[in-house]
């Protein structure tokens, strides 16, 4: 579980290189770890397969924590699971304190893996087995809660928070209805079958977006250098934050467990519970170190979360995990219960690769922050061309079609007029992300329920995840209303 | 030469330097084409689904025999166009050229996206290649149910209709296979819930969410240990590794429900092309490594082309032909209650803003300036390359400079700069993305 990558010489140098590419397509906007994994698959077929798993599972890891650098630096979040990054790291960039927000990420990225990972270890077949046990109606409730989170993400405006998340469930729409498997919302025009895709979605409002306004340049920070101060934060500080790790990598691995769920919606309740939980609401989406942390150690334990069922179960917890499946059988190993018996080796080894992975990964970010920080700095005239020639690329390779670049640069102008109108990104992501989630999670539950929601309150699971969202909402406004009371932003 | 001069030279050398590239790539392509027969340049596999799934495995596994055993005198390469249950990709090489360079790899998707009316077309619109490698679905319960039989599993569904709640994915084979199921017996009516593909249904199997549900050949090898048991399969003969596992036919229900692996070619495809690439294929299939691969899988090493092939596939259109499926009704349709919240919250969001005594400082009128031209570069940039067929790595070369102008730049050093990254990048881009990755760059 600990070990096992140095069986064999090749294996830590295929860490090294997994997490060094990880990082690098995680952190350049438009290009995402999926892609990279998804693409990189034919490679690996000609290697043994453990090489092939720690290869794929150390991309995994660097480019989960990769997007931290372009979301605190560029405020364009490098993948969908730093998208929750950008409410703080960019305000703190903004204010001069890049290299802080940056250690922290860092460092948060590296506590949230290595705590996922001992869940991972230690707990992987009782979690697996125990989340069988949620049915629809827990996940149409779960998607309930996580929406009564986007209060939290809303800025200090719930209407324009409010609006942006229906906008976002109404872009999911789309495409072929869940349950009837009628085509809905196409306007007869076939390339829209499959509705909008996330990552084109994200590319254009995060990062399009932002080519198509000018930017000024950053301030430098206080001292000569860029960052100034040291990435390597003491103990002392860390401690200040501790219960806040704890907690966020528990939300993360537990959210990364569940099939289906990703990253994104991880960060996102590790955040709203920092923040509800916090003695300074108020500075969350102002810089706030805290959001910085819930947020980066979050993101990164669902990449152990999702192993899990993985693992266990032979059930993919993420679209990356359902990647690994696939090489999983090409491999000629077999998924599932039993490939703890029948492969320890494999499992050992792909354990103690996510383990040796998020300790490269956190080597190398400390080692490469500086001059990629620097890249920051570039004129925006020289760097804006290769961010916008990066996200037409990136939409492309996504499933070969024009159509999904097109879709990109519709949601890039969609980003800049939420820009113009100071309506808040953040929750329209949440409504598009989990639209598709709690569509399917409730058709399939009220068709196995003949049509009735009395479920939802009678099944105990649901009921506490109903009550638990009730508490929530209540929360997140009595903490609106102490808010100060600024007009609007 | 002074600087400007000789900033102006560099920066024409540069794209000099690029199209002389892109051109020389293009002529290598036509030397070796004029040299031989079909295939003359290399094939494009479309797969209908994301990279790591069932098809793109067996589509690889096929590839990886026809480039290690020398098939075909071209490379054969996969390209996933995943989107809509397979449509978005099998709609993609019905309308491609018909030359025999675009072929599609779909399974009996082909029939049930047709009888579920998600698209018009069916296995009418493609020539058949091939069809390779048969496994068939196996109905499924959980280890503590107390179905013990098919048999058992139908009675209830007869005696007590709409009280078994039986797993598919919507409009898939697994949803036909629980139809055919249905028709076969008679009176006998499930509770079908759309819970989705394979991992999901057994997620929600084995946390008693379902009661019954079909896997796929492969899906059950994997699962059987996890608290699956299996009923009955839906194939014609009892498999060789699972002498145990009645069929369910043995139980008096006529439904068979294999998973097939077809390859087509568009309509219009010569048919020398079609042969050869069916040469290939069932050459793949009769490699030792296809063998062991599948039989890990427990696929069978079907392989039918020509007659055979048109007749098989004549009767399973048929066989979907026959299953109407029922469809679920009484779901609340999401679509008028969310556009009727856009507008409510949006009327809000404008009304507060109108009744704001100080509106907002006006937001700088350079910027629609700025967004008009960088947004008509980009337009520009990817209808170049959509419509006038612009190769990649020249439309990128000639995008970087013209879009760092759009943004300010204005120094002819700056200018030169940016060619030359513009060059690096596209070349850099295209050869990463085309040659090491598999990606369908213009």
């Amino acid at each position: 579980m600990i070990f096992e990558i140095f069986s064999h010489p090749s294996l830590p140098l295929l860490v090294l290189l997994g997490v060094t590419l990880g990082i690098i397509v995680g952190s350049i906007p438009g290009l995402t770890g999926a892609m990279l994994i998804s693409l990189s698959l034919p490679l690996t077929f000609n290697m043994e397969g453990p090489a092939a798993l720690t290869l794929l599972v150390a991309m995994y890891v660097g480019s989960v924590s990769g997007g931290l650098i372009s979301a605190t630096l560029l405020n364009m979040p490098g993948t969908p699971a730093s998208v929750i990054t950008t409410l703080d790291g960019y305000p703190m960039t903004k204010a001069g304190h890049a290299s802080r927000a940056l250690a922290l990420g860092i460092g948060a990225s590296f506590i949230g893996g290595f705590l996922s990972w001992g869940a991972l270890v230690l707990l992987a077949r009782p979690i697996a087995k125990l989340s069988t046990a949620l049915g629809p109606f827990e996940y149409v409730a779960l998607v309930l809660m996580a929406l009564v989170l986007v209060i939290g993400v809303s800025g200090t405006s719930p209407v324009r928070g409010a609006l942006s998340c229906a906008i976002g469930i109404l872009c999911a729409l789309p495409g072929i209805a869940p349950g009837t498997g009628e085509i809905r919302l196409t306007f007869g025009f076939s390339a829209m079958d499959d509705g909008f895709k996330l990552l084109p979605v994200l590319i254009g409002l995060f990062a399009l977006s932002r080519v198509l306004a000018p930017q000024s340049p950053l301030p430098v920070e206080e001292g000569n250098g860029f960052p100034a101060s040291s990435l390597i934060l003491r103990w002392r500080e860390w401690r200040a934050q501790l219960l806040n790790l704890l907690r966020s990598s528990a939300i993360g691995t537990g959210v990364g467990i569940l099939p289906g769920i990703g990253a994104n919606i991880g960060s996102l309740v590790a955040y709203s519970t920092a923040r509800s939980t916090s003695k300074t609401p108020e500075r969350f989406g102002q810089g706030s170190e805290e959001g910085i942390v819930a947020s980066e150690s979050a993101n990164n334990a669902t990449v152990g979360g999702a192993l899990v069922p993985l693992i266990a179960l032979g059930i993919p917890g993420s679209v990356i995990d359902a990647i690994l499946l696939g090489a999983f059988v090409i491999h000629g190993l077999q998924p599932g219960p039993m490939l703890f018996e029948n492969n320890p080796t494999v499992v050992g080894t792909i354990t103690s690769s996510y383990l040796w992975a998020n300790v490269a990964m956190f080597a190398i970010m400390l080692l490469a922050a500086r001059p990629i920080a620097r890249l920051a700095r570039v004129p925006w005239p020289y760097l804006m061309p290769v961010v916008a020639a990066f996200c037409v690329l990136g939409s492309f390779a996504l499933a070969n079609r024009f159509f999904d670049v097109w879709v990109m640069l519709g949601f890039g102008f969609l980003g800049f007029l939420f820009d113009h109108w100071r309506i808040p990104l953040a929750p329209f992501v949440i409504g598009f992300v989990l639209t598709p989630l709690g569509e399917e999670a409730m058709v399939t539950a009220l068709m196995s329920s003949g049509g009735s929601w009395w479920p939802l309150l009678s099944r105990p699971g649901a009921l506490i995840l109903i009550a638990v969202a009730a508490l929530l909402l209540g929360w997140s406004l009595r903490q609106q209303r102490k808010l100060p009371a600024k007009h609007d932003r | 030469m002074k600087g400007p001069a000789r900033h102006l030279l560099w920066s024409l050398t540069i794209l000099v330097f690029t199209l002389a590239m892109s051109a020389c790539r293009q002529r290598d392509g036509e030397a070796v084409a004029t040299a031989d027969r079909f295939p003359r340049k290399p094939l494009k596999v479309v797969v209908p689904f994301p990279a790591g799934g069932g098809s793109d495995t067996f589509t690889r596994i096929m590839q990886k025999a026809i480039r290690d055993a020398n098939l075909l005198p071209q490379p054969m390469v996969v390209i996933n166009v995943p989107g809509a249950g397979g449509t978005v990709g099998s709609r993609r090489v019905r309308d491609a050229k018909p030359d025999g360079y675009t072929i599609l790899n779909l399974h009996e998707g082909i029939f049930s996206s047709k009888y579920s009316g998600r698209v018009p077309f069916g296995p009418e619109a493609f020539r058949p290649i091939a069809a390779t490698g048969q496994s068939a679905l196996v109905i499924c319960v959980q280890k503590d149910s107390p179905y013990r039989s098919l048999k058992d599993l139908m009675e209830a569904a007869t005696k007590n209709p709409d009280r078994v709640l039986f797993g598919m994915a919507q409009g898939t084979p697994t949803h036909f296979a629980g139809r055919k199921l249905e028709l076969a017996a008679g009176e006998a009516k499930f509770r079908f819930v759309a819970s989705g593909g394979g991992s999901k249904r057994f997620n929600d199997l084995i946390g008693g969410h379902l009661d019954a549900t079909p896997f796929s050949m492969a899906e059950y090898t994997s699962f059987a240990e996890g608290g699956v048991r299996a009923l009955a399969s839906l194939a014609s003969k009892r498999h060789p590794d699972l002498p145990n596992l009645p069929t369910a036919r043995e139980d008096g229900y006529e439904v068979v429900m294999t998973h097939v692996q077809y390859w087509w070619a568009p309509k219009s495809t010569p048919p020398a092309a079609v042969q050869e690439l069916a040469d290939a294929l069932e050459a793949a299939i009769r490699t030792d490594y296809v063998r062991d691969k599948l039989k890990e899988l427990k696929v069978d090493p079907l392989f039918l082309r020509g007659q055979p092939l048109d007749e098989h596939l004549s009767a399973r259109e048929a066989d979907f032909r026959g299953a109407a499926l029922v469809r679920y009704q009484g779901l609340p349709d999401p679509v008028v209650p969310v556009v009727l919240a856009v507008v409510v919250l949006m009327a809000i969001a404008v009304a507060r803003v109108l009744a704001r005594k100080h509106p907002s400082p006006a937001k700088g009128t350079t910027n629609q300036r700025y967004l008009a031209v960088t947004l008509a570069v980009l337009a520009a940039y990817v209808l170049a390359m959509q419509f006038l067929n612009l190769p990649y790595a020249v439309a990128t070369a000639g995008f970087i400079p013209l879009m760092g102008m759009a943004a300010g730049a204005r120094s002819r050093r700056g200018m030169v700069l940016l060619t030359g990254v513009g060059a690096l990048l596209a070349w850099g881009c295209f050869f990463l993305f085309t040659e090491v990755l598999v990606i369908d760059l213009p």
